[in-house]
């Protein structure tokens, strides 16, 4: 079983693809994009799905490295073949290279706070992506039936935006500006 | 000529007093204030100045930890600014060894400016109108909310606020004053 370090991070990479999101989300999501590229806004996507396992290395690695976690107490994972209890030289657990080698993991995936375990984005139900316009930007809803933006923000901070999207099943979560989901969270 | 003397002294203390405290017009909170991210190698500033040179001497604020450091600009950096916010960004130097990196804190840029501990938190006034500002940042769901308050923290008057995204989720610990944009 290959030890916990540095060489896990590229692992388990966040994907930036509509592709990679949940159906029926997936081509509500696909839908709305188009309907803002359409309409000749600039919008980049950002993340789609964040593995759960890239989520369950990050937590454990900040839990051991920064809380004190016992690395012999983390839960196993289906899918993540990793070791997170590094053996001394005689092949007795060592805590201080146990505790070195997660807070390399921390380094890697650049961890300021600590992770959460679950999220609409490990659930393939969330998309992140930056929306822009100029002037008036005119866009058809699900229904067909197209609105006039005039307001600002233009960006994906706009109300009238926010209502466009929940017309496809993607809702605006306001608390981060580029995080949209299946139900706002 | 008496009179004239205790014009001319009141005259001249009116003109220090004002110096001493007064806002200077340059000086704004969308300008000068802007959101740091310090990591393993290299601390980033991201802020709506275009016009940093190297050796402006800035103060990076830990509000996690309410602690303040001195930092210096380096050089611009591109990468470090944020195209979709307008904001230039910057290289920057700072002692780092006290740090638990990475990290997200607030840059102040002005000549002059003092920090102290007000209870357990950091204060300084910033912008020079005679009230302490305080400093938080904060997770949403998954970025930090950074904010800059008078008088006092969450119940003040917010002066400034920045959103940085994260990359991944968090669990949430801002207040709902802390996140309206």
């Amino acid at each position: 079983m290959p030890l916990s370090g540095p060489t896990w991070v590229s692992q388990f990479p966040t994907s930036k693809r509509v592709e990679d999101l949940a159906q029926p989300f997936r081509d509500q999501v696909a839908r709305f994009v188009a309907a803002i590229r359409a309409a000749g806004a600039t919008l980049t996507i950002a993340d789609t799905l964040r593995p759960p396992e890239r989520a369950y290395l990050m937590h454990f690695s900040f839990e051991i490295a920064r809380e004190g976690v016992d690395p012999a107490s983390v839960p196993a994972r289906a899918g993540v073949d990793i070791q997170w209890v590094h053996p001394d030289a005689p092949g007795t657990p060592s805590a201080v290279a146990s505790r070195n080698a997660a807070e390399k993991m921390v380094q890697g995936y650049g961890i300021a706070f600590k992770p959460a375990l679950n999220s609409r984005h490990t659930e393939a139900h969330a998309i992140d992506m930056s929306i822009s316009w100029v002037g008036d930007l005119v866009i058809a809803k699900a229904d067909g039936t197209s609105v006039t933006i005039t307001s600002a923000p233009r960006d994906g901070n706009n109300a009238s935006l926010h209502q466009v999207g929940a017309s496809f099943g993607v809702i605006k979560l306001a608390t981060d500006p580029p995080h949209w989901s299946i139900d706002g969270h | 000529m008496i009179v004239k003397h205790i014009c001319f002294l009141m005259t001249a203390a009116l003109t220090l007093s004002c110096r001493s405290h007064a806002v200077n017009a340059s000086w704004s909170y969308d300008k000068n204030v802007g959101l740091a991210v310090v990591a393993a190698g290299h601390a980033c500033l991201s802020i709506n100045d275009p016009s940093l040179t190297p050796n402006t001497h800035v103060h990076f604020i830990d509000a996690q930890r309410q602690r303040e450091m001195p930092a210096v600009i380096v050089s611009g950096r591109q990468t470090c600014g944020n195209d979709s916010a307008g904001t230039s960004g910057y290289e920057m130097r700072l002692d780092a060894s006290e740090m638990q990196i990475p990290m997200v804190g607030i840059v102040v840029i002005g000549d002059g400016i003092t920090f102290a501990r007000r209870g357990t938190q950091l204060a300084g006034d910033v912008d020079r109108d005679r009230h302490d500002e305080f400093f938080r940042t904060c997770t949403s769901a998954e970025g930090v909310h950074a904010t800059v308050w008078s008088d006092a923290p969450l119940t003040g008057t917010r002066r400034w606020h920045q959103y940085y995204a994260l990359g991944y989720d968090v669990e949430s610990t801002c207040m709902p004053a802390e996140l309206s944009p």
